[in-house]
């Protein structure tokens, strides 16, 4: 980075003023409104609170970033979150131990996620219909499998512990593998060539296999990225019981519909483009940060359990008119 | 001058879509360090001339030789591959992206040659891009911004500055200044003058505007319904003869 470049990253009000950190300051100030509120909600229990929500869509968030910015979307993550730890039972209870039953899991999601992209590549379907059509047959086959029926999660140390249902250092390993994710996937948009060629994708996609990006090749690993993660955030989600001595669920219902518009609505408030082009991944953890702490806040002070629901989608319609806006400038040469 | 013989030359070249007879046995022959201007009617065929040279279309017959050996594409990048760059009216630039993401995508500057994790090297990126747009004259000071936030002119620029960073041998320019203003289109003439002075590229400019070929190109072919009817040095012409040999060319082959 030059030192220009630097100096612009560098000046605070920059800082204050940019998308990323305007999420940070809000939920900053809707905590002190809350512990002003009830003081229960500034104590160490409720900020473990508040990062279990984090981990639980913030990760799949950053996935959904990765499409975004390319003018896609998955609305099958919250169908895979459920698929993978109840193919963690079934495998299990059909005498496979976990080394085996996790890693095949997983396959499974990075099948979906290689459906979702042959499909909005090969046969051209846009990805919110693709999607939309994989979350109905996965969130079927789910329930079929099940027979409905919620299961314990198997225990099998340390395999158990390794995702999600145990600690390290004091801290949730969920916790820690998040952080982990963050790094690489910020890393990964905005350092490496992959998330040039998935903004390039979504910028201008003609012009981009014009001078040689390989658009399609980048939006299939996209597609099974973002199921990827959406497949190992459900594992930890399944086993975080076990964290505090209790036992994991394998719920064919986890995840669901709610994952799939909080995953899209962290990513569009932390300031990504529904049309392509531009976002970051650090910018969906804001966006996590605003919805968690605003869940969690309405929780505790004991507001009726719909106003979230009020709140996140005046959220998410105000943060869409932000990104109008900002874009209107950016076109003006602000 | 062209001591030596052209960068590339397109021989006898023939090509038509369904009944369409598009190119009628069409020549060129292109120098470095020299701008050939081709201009014609619409219709008469100058975009197919190009297309063909880019490797878009393949011609029904006749010869492609480029430094003195006959090539054949049979797609845009075997073109690039060895040297011609197209840039289009539509310009393949993502204004999302920064000046020196722009000039450097799909050939950027990685860390070390790991398989998966292909970290950019911004800061020398943004180095070279410095460079060749002081190379090209260009009046872009931050190669930060993103180029949605230039000019027209300016993006041209860009455009530019990425095939002449990728030591472009040939540089074909389709109706570069079509949508420009007349500041703009200064910007876009002083270019390619300066791309001529280099020495080294040889530069083909598709133009309506005869006057901003005249003012900048060595030499002009004047096709008509697939031919070439005229060639004319520009130092030995003027623009009202080359308008007389377009509107006859034009009227006679009606």
């Amino acid at each position: 980075m030059n030192s220009a470049g630097l100096r612009e990253r560098l000046n605070a009000r920059r800082i204050v003023t940019s998308r990323e950190g305007s999420v940070m300051f809000m939920s900053v100030l809707l905590s002190i409104v809350f512990t002003s509120l009830n003081v229960n909600f500034m104590t160490e229990r409720n900020f473990v609170t508040i990062g279990e929500l984090i981990t639980g869509n913030s990760v799949v968030a950053a996935g959904q970033v990765m499409l975004m910015v390319m003018g896609d979307i998955d609305l099958s993550v919250g169908a895979v979150y459920a698929l993978t730890p109840y193919l963690v039972y079934l495998t299990y209870t059909a005498g496979m131990p976990m080394q085996i039953g996790i890693p095949l899991s997983i396959l499974a999601a990075v099948a979906v996620g290689s459906a979702n992209g042959l499909i909005t590549v090969v046969l051209r379907v846009p990805a919110l219909i693709a999607t939309l059509g994989m979350n109905f047959v996965v969130t079927a086959t789910n329930l079929i499998i099940s027979n409905d029926y919620q299961q314990d999660m198997p225990y099998q140390q340390p395999y158990t512990a390794i995702f999600g249902g145990g600690k390290f250092l004091g801290i949730e390993i969920s916790f820690i593998w998040t952080a982990f994710a963050f790094v690489i996937l910020a890393a990964m948009l905005a350092r490496m060539r992959h998330g040039l060629w998935s903004l390039s994708t979504g910028g201008n996609p003609a012009g981009a296999k014009e001078v040689g990006v390989n658009v399609n090749l980048t939006k299939v690993r996209n597609f099974i990225l973002c199921s990827t993660l959406a497949g190992i955030w459900g594992l930890f989600a399944a086993n975080h019981n076990f964290v505090f001595g209790g036992i994991g669920a394998a719920n064919p219902l986890q995840g669901g519909d709610t994952l799939v518009l909080e995953s899209i609505a962290s990513a569009a408030i932390g300031g990504t483009s529904l049309f392509g082009g531009s976002g970051t991944v650090i910018g969906a953890f804001f966006g996590s940060l605003l919805i968690s702490v605003l869940q969690d806040g309405l929780f505790i002070t004991g507001a009726n359990a719909y106003s979230y629901d009020t709140l996140l989608g005046i959220a998410i319609i105000l943060s869409m008119v932000l990104n109008m806006q900002s874009r209107r400038r950016s076109r003006l040469g602000g | 001058m062209a001591t030596s013989g052209p960068t590339v030359a397109m021989d006898e070249i023939r090509k038509s879509f369904g009944p369409v007879r598009a190119l009628d046995g069409a020549s060129l022959k292109a120098y470095s360090g020299q701008v050939l201007g081709i201009l014609g009617d619409n219709g008469a065929g100058k975009s197919t001339m190009i297309k063909i040279l880019s490797g878009v279309y393949k011609a029904d017959s006749g010869k492609i030789i480029f430094e003195g050996k006959d090539v054949e594409f049979n797609s845009p990048m075997d073109a690039r591959r060895i040297g011609i760059e197209t840039i289009y009216q539509d310009l393949a630039i993502v204004n999302d992206l920064s000046v020196y993401h722009n000039i450097f995508l799909a050939r950027e500057k990685l860390w070390g040659r790991l398989p998966v994790v292909k970290l950019l090297r911004n800061g020398r990126m943004a180095n070279d891009a410095v460079d060749v747009l002081k190379e090209v004259n260009a009046d872009i000071q931050n190669v930060n911004v993103k180029v949605g936030t230039l000019s027209g002119g300016q993006r041209q620029v860009v455009a530019v500055a990425r095939s002449v960073f990728f030591s472009a041998k040939v540089l074909i320019m389709d109706e570069p200044t079509a949508s420009l203003g007349v500041v703009e289109t200064r910007r876009v003439l002083n270019l390619i003058s300066s791309i001529k002075e280099r020495g080294n590229i040889a530069v083909i400019l598709i133009a309506h505007n005869i006057q901003q070929v005249m003012s900048v190109a060595d030499q002009v072919i004047i096709l008509s319904r697939g031919k070439v009817v005229a060639e004319r040095e520009v130092k030995s012409s003027s623009v009202d003869e080359v308008i007389n040999l377009i509107t006859t060319a034009s009227l006679g082959s009606r």
